[in-house]
C-alpha cells in the first residue's frame, strides 16, 4: 500500500503529530525550567534557614531531649551482606531518642542469623501491636547489647507489608523509613526532623537526598570520603538522581506538590501515615503511593497536611553497577507509577486536590507515562517522515540540538544547585566528570530508558508486575 | 492542494532561521555558562579557603596569651575584610570563652565603637546588617540594657529572618527584659521562628524569673500558652506550681500535656492528684504524658491511674501505663501477676511487652540461678505465674540461648510442671532445635516422657556452662 503525499488524512496527520510533539517538548521544558527555578528558590531559602541555625543555642541544646523520639524502621529481604553495618551505622547516628526496628521480611538467606550474632539479640515477649494488617509475625527480638534496637521477623509479604509491621511496632510520634543497603549521614536525622518542627502540626512527611555510595570510603557505618565510581552507569544515576532531587523535587516542595518521598530516606508522621491506611502493598513502589494517599487524605478533610524536601538530610545508597540490575530497578518504579496513578486517577485533573491534582499528577501522567509513547512515536514516525520527505534534515538536527542543549543545561544547574548548597562531590574533578556524562547520556542511554518504559509498561498491561531483588555488594571500606 | 515538499520548503525557510538562532544561542549559553561557573566556583572556593586559613591565623593571634598582641592593636592594624574576620572571632570567643576572656572582648567592642554601630545597625541598616548586629550583640555578654531594648525594638521588623536572628539572640542573653520582644515575635502573624526555638529562647530569658511567664500562660491564643507552659517545663521551678496547676484543666489539649509533663519536672505531691485527673482525659495524648508523669514521680498514689491505664483502648496510652507501673513498683513477678489477676488480657499483653523490653524476663530468668536464695523462690514463682498465663515465647528462647546450663535446666523443669499447653508445646519445640543442649533435650524428655531429636542435631555449644 502506497502513501499518497497529497492525501489529506496525511497531511491532517502530520501537522497533527507536528503540534503534540511540540506541545510535549514545550510543557516538559516549560515545567522542568519553572521546577528548576522553585528548585533555587527552595534551597537558597533552605540554606539561609539552615545558616541562622534556629535549632543550636545553648538553651536549646537542653531542650534537646523534648524534640520527638523517633523510631527507624530498616525492612530487610535477603541483605545479609550489609544488614550488620547498616545498623551499626543507624546506631551511631547523633539524635538522642532512637529506636531502630529491623524487620526481616522472611529472608531465605542469612540476614536474622547475622543480625542475631551481631547484636546478641533474643525473643522478646511483644504482645502488643497496632492495627494496621500483616503478614503474621513470628518473632520479636530484642538486643542484650543494645537496648535500642529491636528486629521483628515475619513472613514475606513484600516491603510495603514489612513497614507497616514496623509502624505497628513503633511507638512514636514519628519514624523514618529507610533501606538495608542505606547509610544515613550522622546528622540526617537532626535536619530532617528540623523540617518538621518548622511547622509541625502540618508537615507529616519529608524527604531526604539519595546519593550514590558506591566507590566512596565507608568505615565505621560512615562515608568519610564521597568519591564518584567511574562506573558509566553509576555516573548516569547520580546525575539523574541530583536532577531528580535538587532540578525537581525541591521546586515540587515549594508548592507542595511534591509525590514522592525516597524510600530510602522517609520520615513520616505515624499518626497521619496510620490514618492514611500505611504503606499499600497494592503497588511495587509504596512510596510514591503513600505521599499520594497523604495528599488525597489530607485535602479531602482540608487538614492542609505538607510534604517537604530536605536537601540536607543525605542517604547515601549503593546504586545499581550493571545495566541489568539498573533495568530491574527503573521497570518496577515505572510500573509502580502506573499502578500508583490508577490508583488515584481521580485526583488527576481535579482542582479539589490542589497543585497535585492540576500539576504534578497531570505532569506524570502527560510527561512519565505519556512520554514514552510520544518518544516510541518519534522513533516510528521520523524513517517514515524521512522516506516520505515531510522532514528537513536540517531542521530536525536543529531540533535535537535544541533538546540537548536544554536537558545539558538542566544538568548543569543540577550541579551547580548541588555545590553551591550542601555541597557531597568533590569540585572540580566530580563536577567535571557529571557534566561530561550528561553530554553522553543522550547517545544511547536515553534509547535504553526508553525501552525499559516501554517494557514497564507492558508488564502493566499484561499483569506481569513483580519485585525485582538488586545484588547487593557490601560498603566499600577504608583499605 | 497540499504537498509534503512545499511543505518542506516552508519549514525549511523562515522557521529554520530561527531555530538555528536559538540553537546557536542556547549552545553558546551553554557553553558560557558551563565554563562562567566553573570559573566563578573555582575562585569562591580559593577565596573561601583563604578566608578560613586566615581566620584560623587571627583566631590563634587574638587567644587568650599574654604575648599575644592585644585585640585593639590587631584591630587598628588590621584591613576592612580582616576586621570582619576579627569580629566574627570576637564574637565566637565572646560566647564561648572564659569570664575573664569574654569581659576583655566586650571591653574591646565598646571601646572601639562597635557596640553602638551594631545597634544603630539593628535599627536602621539592611536586613544582611540587622541579622549580623543582632547575632554579634547576642553574643555580647553581659548584656547592656541598651541592647537588650535594640533587640525588643527589632523583634517588630518586617523581616523574618531579623526576628529569628533577634529571637536567638535574646535566648543567649538569657536577660528578663527580653521576654516582651520574644512575646512580640510570638504574635507575630507570619510565622518566622520555630516553637521549640522561642519556647527555648523563653525558657532561658525566664530561667531567673519564671512568674514572668505567668501573664503568657493567661493569654488567650493556645499557642502562646503551649510555648508558655513548654518554657516552664524547662524550668520546672515550684514558684509557677500555680499558674501550673490551672493550665492542666485548659480547654486546649496541647496545654494539658504539656502542663502534665511541667508538673513531673517539678516533682511537688500536690501534682498528683491533677496527673491523676489528667490520665482520665478524653484525648489519648494527655493520657499519655500524664501517665508519663507520674512514672517520672514514682509515687505510689499513681498505682490506680497506671492500673486503669492498662485497660485503656489506646495501645500508646496502655504502653505508657506499664511504664508507670514498672516506674512506681518496680518490675516484680507479684505485679505482674496482681495485673494479671484484676485486668484484662490485653492489660496484662502490654505490660509484659513494656517490661520484657526493659529487661523484666531476662532478670527473672537470671534469678534461677540460686545464689540469692529469696530471688530464687520469687523468681521460681514468677516463672510458674508467667508460663501459666502463656507467656511462652521469650522465656523458651532462654531455654537455648541462657549461657549457664543449671539455669535452662531448671527453667526446662518450670516449663514442664506449667500446666500451659503452650508451655508442653514451647517445650517440644525446644527439644527438637538443633541448637538444644543433650543435657537439656535429655532432661526434656524425661520430664515430657517425649523422645529426644535424633543423635548428633544436639551438639554442645561453645562457651556454655
Amino acid at each position: 500500500m502506497s502513501i499518497h503525499l497529497t492525501a489529506p488524512w496525511f497531511r491532517e496527520f502530520v501537522q497533527v503529530t507536528q503540534w503534540v510533539v511540540l506541545g510535549y517538548f514545550l510543557t516538559l521544558t516549560g515545567l522542568y525550567l519553572t521546577l528548576l527555578l522553585l528548585s533555587w528558590r527552595w534551597c537558597r531559602e533552605y540554606k539561609h534557614k539552615v545558616m541562622a541555625q534556629p535549632f543550636d543555642f545553648e538553651t536549646l541544646e537542653r531542650l534537646r531531649r523534648l524534640v520527638p523520639p523517633l523510631t527507624i524502621i530498616v525492612p530487610a529481604y535477603n541483605e545479609a551482606v550489609v544488614i550488620v553495618e547498616s545498623v551499626r551505622s543507624l546506631l551511631g547516628l547523633a539524635y538522642a531518642q532512637l529506636e531502630i526496628v529491623v524487620v526481616n521480611d522472611g529472608s531465605t538467606d542469612s540476614t536474622l542469623l547475622k543480625l542475631i550474632e551481631a547484636f546478641s539479640l533474643r525473643k522478646a515477649e511483644v504482645r502488643a501491636s497496632g492495627d494496621l494488617p500483616t503478614r503474621t509475625v513470628r518473632d520479636f527480638y530484642v538486643s542484650e547489647v543494645e537496648p535500642r534496637l529491636v528486629v521483628i521477623d515475619k513472613e514475606n509479604g513484600g516491603k510495603a507489608d514489612a513497614q507497616n509491621a514496623g509502624i505497628n511496632f513503633c511507638q512514636t510520634p514519628y519514624f523514618l523509613v529507610t533501606d538495608a543497603d542505606s547509610l544515613l549521614e550522622p546528622e540526617a536525622l537532626t535536619h530532617a526532623l528540623r523540617a518538621v518542627l518548622e511547622d509541625p502540626e502540618h508537615i507529616v512527611a519529608v524527604g531526604g537526598i539519595v546519593r550514590g555510595v558506591n566507590g566512596s570510603i565507608v568505615d565505621g557505618g560512615r562515608v568519610r570520603r564521597p568519591y564518584l565510581q567511574m562506573n558509566f552507569w553509576v555516573v548516569i544515576q547520580v546525575i539523574e538522581y541530583l536532577r531528580s532531587f535538587l532540578a525537581g523535587r525541591a521546586g515540587w516542595s515549594l508548592i507542595n506538590g511534591l509525590l514522592v518521598v525516597p524510600g530510602a530516606f522517609g520520615l513520616f508522621q505515624k499518626a497521619a501515615c496510620v490514618a492514611a491506611g500505611g504503606f499499600s502493598t497494592r503497588t511495587v513502589t509504596e512510596d510514591l503511593e503513600i505521599i499520594l494517599r497523604l495528599h488525597a487524605y489530607s485535602r479531602e478533610r482540608h487538614l492542609g497536611w505538607r510534604v517537604v524536601f530536605a536537601p540536607d538530610a543525605v542517604c547515601w545508597t549503593q546504586m545499581p553497577t550493571r545495566a541489568r540490575a539498573l533495568c530491574g530497578q527503573r521497570i518496577r518504579w515505572h510500573e509502580g507509577l502506573w499502578q500508583s496513578l490508577c490508583l488515584h486517577w481521580r485526583m488527576c485533573f481535579n482542582p479539589r486536590y490542589g497543585v497535585v491534582g492540576m500539576l504534578s499528577l497531570p505532569h506524570q501522567v502527560m510527561h512519565e507515562i505519556g512520554g514514552p509513547f510520544v518518544e516510541l512515536g518519534g522513533f516510528v514516525l521520523l524513517p517514515l517522515f524521512f522516506i516520505y520527505g515531510v522532514i528537513d534534515v536540517k531542521v530536525f538536527s536543529l531540533y535535537l540540538a535544541l533538546a540537548f542543549f536544554v536537558g545539558t543545561l538542566f544538568s548543569l544547574a543540577a550541579v551547580l544547585l548541588d555545590q553551591t548548597t550542601f555541597p557531597r562531590h568533590r569540585f572540580p574533578h566530580d563536577a567535571v566528570l557529571l557534566l561530561a556524562f550528561s553530554l553522553l547520556e543522550y547517545f544511547g542511554y536515553r534509547q535504553l530508558f526508553l525501552l525499559w518504559r516501554l517494557a514497564a509498561s507492558w508488564n502493566f498491561f499484561f499483569g506481569k508486575i513483580s519485585w525485582r531483588a538488586s545484588e547487593r555488594t557490601g560498603f566499600a571500606t577504608r583499605a | 492542494m497540499w504537498d509534503a515538499r512545499r511543505y518542506k520548503g516552508r519549514m525549511g525557510s523562515q522557521s529554520v532561521e530561527y531555530l538555528k538562532a536559538a540553537v546557536l544561542i542556547l549552545g553558546l549559553t551553554t557553553l558560557g555558562a558551563s565554563l562562567a561557573i566553573f570559573f566563578l566556583m573555582e575562585i569562591h572556593f580559593r577565596r573561601q579557603r583563604a578566608r578560613e586559613v586566615r581566620r584560623l591565623v587571627i583566631a590563634s593571634r587574638l587567644s587568650p596569651s599574654p604575648d599575644e598582641p592585644s585585640p585593639e592593636i590587631s584591630w587598628s592594624l588590621s584591613s576592612r575584610a580582616d576586621r570582619e574576620i576579627i569580629l566574627d572571632v570576637l564574637v565566637d570567643q565572646s560566647s564561648s570563652g572564659d569570664v575573664k576572656r569574654r569581659n576583655a572582648v566586650r571591653k574591646t567592642v565598646m571601646g572601639l565603637g562597635l557596640h553602638d554601630q551594631w545597634i544603630r545597625d539593628l535599627g536602621h541598616g539592611s536586613v544582611a546588617a540587622k541579622v549580623r548586629a543582632a547575632r554579634r550583640l547576642g553574643a555580647l555578654q553581659p548584656a547592656s540594657s541598651e541592647s537588650i531594648q535594640a533587640l525588643v525594638q527589632a523583634s517588630l521588623d518586617p523581616s523574618r529572618r531579623v526576628r529569628l536572628a533577634v529571637t536567638l539572640a535574646l535566648g543567649r542573653l538569657r536577660d528578663p527584659d527580653g521576654i516582651p520582644g520574644l512575646i512580640r515575635v510570638a504574635h507575630h502573624p507570619v510565622r518566622a521562628v520555630p516553637d521549640l526555638t522561642l519556647a527555648a529562647a523563653l525558657a532561658a530569658c525566664a530561667e531567673g524569673e519564671p512568674t514572668l511567664l505567668s501573664g503568657l500562660m493567661r493569654r488567650p491564643e493556645p499557642r502562646l500558652r503551649i510555648m508558655a507552659t513548654w518554657a516552664l517545663s524547662e524550668i520546672a521551678d515550684r514558684t509557677v506550681l500555680g499558674p501550673l496547676l490551672d493550665l492542666a484543666g485548659d480547654t486546649d489539649p496541647e496545654v494539658r500535656g504539656k502542663s502534665a509533663r511541667a508538673l513531673a519536672r517539678i516533682q511537688c505531691p500536690e501534682t498528683v492528684a491533677v496527673l491523676m485527673r489528667l490520665a482520665r482525659d478524653p484525648i489519648w495524648f494527655v493520657r499519655v504524658r500524664a501517665l508519663d508523669a507520674l512514672g517520672e514521680l514514682r509515687d505510689p498514689e499513681g498505682e490506680p491511674a497506671a492500673l486503669r491505664g492498662l485497660e485503656d483502648p489506646a495501645l500508646a496510652v496502655r504502653l505508657r501505663a506499664a511504664f508507670a507501673l514498672r516506674r512506681i513498683r518496680g518490675m516484680k513477678g507479684e505485679v505482674a501477676a496482681r495485673v494479671l489477676s484484676i485486668t484484662s488480657r490485653r492489660g496484662f499483653n502490654s505490660l509484659i511487652s513494656e517490661w520484657d523490653r526493659a529487661g523484666f524476663l531476662s532478670q527473672v530468668v537470671a534469678g534461677l540461678s540460686p545464689c540469692d536464695w529469696p530471688r530464687f523462690r520469687e523468681s521460681v514463682a514468677t516463672v510458674r505465674i508467667l508460663l501459666d498465663a502463656g507467656v511462652t515465647r521469650a522465656l523458651g528462647h532462654f531455654l537455648l540461648v541462657h549461657p549457664h546450663i543449671k539455669v535452662r535446666l531448671r527453667l526446662a523443669r518450670l516449663f514442664a510442671e506449667s500446666s500451659s499447653p503452650r508451655a508442653k508445646e514451647e517445650l517440644a519445640s525446644v527439644m527438637r532445635n538443633p541448637k538444644c543442649h543433650p543435657l537439656l533435650a535429655a532432661e526434656i524428655a524425661k520430664k515430657t516422657s517425649a523422645k529426644p531429636a535424633a543423635p548428633g542435631c544436639n551438639r554442645p555449644e561453645k562457651g556454655v556452662a
